[in-house]
């Protein structure tokens, strides 16, 4: 089997979800000493793009997705050392932080939108729930954050995620950073009153408009 | 009188999981006409079959006349309100995050929408309780409504926590009125002898801007 090939497999165990197949490809690859950068780039990670592909022409259920994004974790986490000791790093696509507004405890989609900007090679920086605007804000700076995400579920602490824009252009440094919102009442009105840069009403939308945004 | 419900069991239908695994959007049709794949669904019969044991299904309600309550659009045409708060508690939510931060999605996400469905399926059980005094009554009833749905006002959560003693089923009000545990619901029903005229309740079905609105329902 060539390499190209292998790449092929690599991606074709992540969209039919074959954990099994997944690790013994991973496993092969450090065996054979391949180039590990391109076995996430070109094998696993075109898998992971393809299954957020499928979810959104409706041909995934939920746990199919999750389950592709659990997979390429797996696989991962078996490169990772071997590349680290190869002395190399898996390209990031840049570096998010995501937080669920204060006042409201809600996590699993901001998780799901996590587990899907990790798959496809973003850094996370994940603060939890009912975070206050500040320390966003502070751990923004602190981070080196590209893109902050900031998510509610209610439209009574949806108010509290213009507090992240405000500070930031308080601090005059609103244009370091991109901005978008996540949250079942967020809307295109609610991103352009507040001065946002988007908002995804899924995390593979959210996904594409993180890519669109980092460019 | 306030009436206060604890479940011993509740029967969560496959069913009404999936719907809550479906994507929203365009495609939400075509999936339903498509069959879930074997190995999924019997992952979720799986979980279902341990759910039983994260829930603690409860439920409070009570009967209003219309006059103690507060003047509201919704209000307009009945005569009585039931107002309720129903919950499957915190160990299922618990479950939930745990199976996340431990990189288990799959599981993570089909008992999260057992826990929504099932804590639905306690609102069915209020539900139908409700509507059987109605009945007795000789009265009419509206379909179920709750806060922060087809415009009326989450801040109306108030008048739920304000009325009921939520406290006796372990359920509380954030200052940005969420309730905990997560996994709650709140509804009213309209009873009267005319309530039916504007169909209050179900607008948003017919509405132009349905999914486009803070309101979003898809």
């Amino acid at each position: 089997m060539d390499t190209e090939e292998i790449y092929r497999e690599m991606a074709n165990s992540i969209v039919s979800l074959d954990q099994e197949k997944a690790v013994h490809l991973a496993n092969q690859a450090l065996d054979e000493s391949m180039d590990l950068l391109q076995v996430i780039e070109k094998g696993f990670g075109e898998g992971i793009r393809k299954v957020g592909d499928l979810w959104d022409e409706g041909e995934f259920f939920l746990p199919e997705l999750m389950s592709g994004a659990q997979i390429m974790e797996k696989a991962v986490d078996i490169i990772t050392p071997g590349l680290q000791s190869s002395g190399s790093e898996r390209q990031s696509s840049g570096k998010v932080l995501l937080a669920t507004i204060e006042g409201d405890i809600h996590s699993i989609g901001k998780t799901i939108v996590a587990t899907m900007l990790k798959a496809n090679g973003f850094q996370v920086v994940d603060l939890g729930t009912d975070v206050k605007a500040e320390k966003i804000v502070d751990e923004a700076i602190k981070g080196d954050i590209d893109i902050i995400g900031v998510s509610t579920l209610l439209t009574t602490t949806m108010v509290n995620q213009k507090k992240v824009i405000d500070l930031l252009n308080q601090k005059n440094i609103r244009n370091k950073f991109k901005v978008i919102f996540g949250g079942a009442p967020v809307t295109q009105g609610w991103v352009d009153e507040c001065g946002a840069d988007g908002y995804a009403e899924n995390a593979v939308e959210s996904v594409k408009l993180v890519k669109e945004l980092i460019q | 009188m306030v009436q206060r419900r604890t479940y011993e069991k509740i029967s969560v239908k496959k069913e009404d999981v999936i719907s809550y695994l479906q994507p929203n959007g365009n495609f939400t049709k075509k999936l339903r006409a498509k069959e879930i794949p074997k190995d999924l669904e019997s992952q979720i019969d799986q979980l279902l079959h341990i759910a039983n044991d994260f829930m603690s299904p409860k439920g409070i309600f009570q009967l209003f006349s219309v006059n103690d309550l507060p003047k509201r659009e919704c209000f307009a045409e009945t005569q009585q309100v039931a107002l309720a708060i129903v919950t499957i508690g915190v160990k299922l939510p618990s479950e939930v995050n745990r199976l996340m931060s431990e990189g288990k999605y799959v599981d993570g996400v089909i008992f999260d929408a057992i826990g929504s469905a099932g804590v639905e399926k306690v609102a069915d059980l209020v539900n139908l309780e409700i509507t059987k005094i109605a009945e007795k009554q000789d009265l009419s009833f509206s379909s179920r409504y709750s806060p922060g749905y087809c415009q009326w006002s989450v801040n109306d959560q108030r008048i739920f926590f304000s009325h009921l003693p939520a406290d006796d089923i372990g359920v509380t009000l954030s200052d940005g009125y969420m309730m905990q545990p997560i996994k709650s619901v709140s509804f009213a029903i309209n009873l009267g002898t005319n309530i039916k005229k504007s169909k209050w309740e179900t607008r948003c079905k017919n509405c132009e801007d349905r999914g486009q609105c803070t309101y979003r329902l898809s």
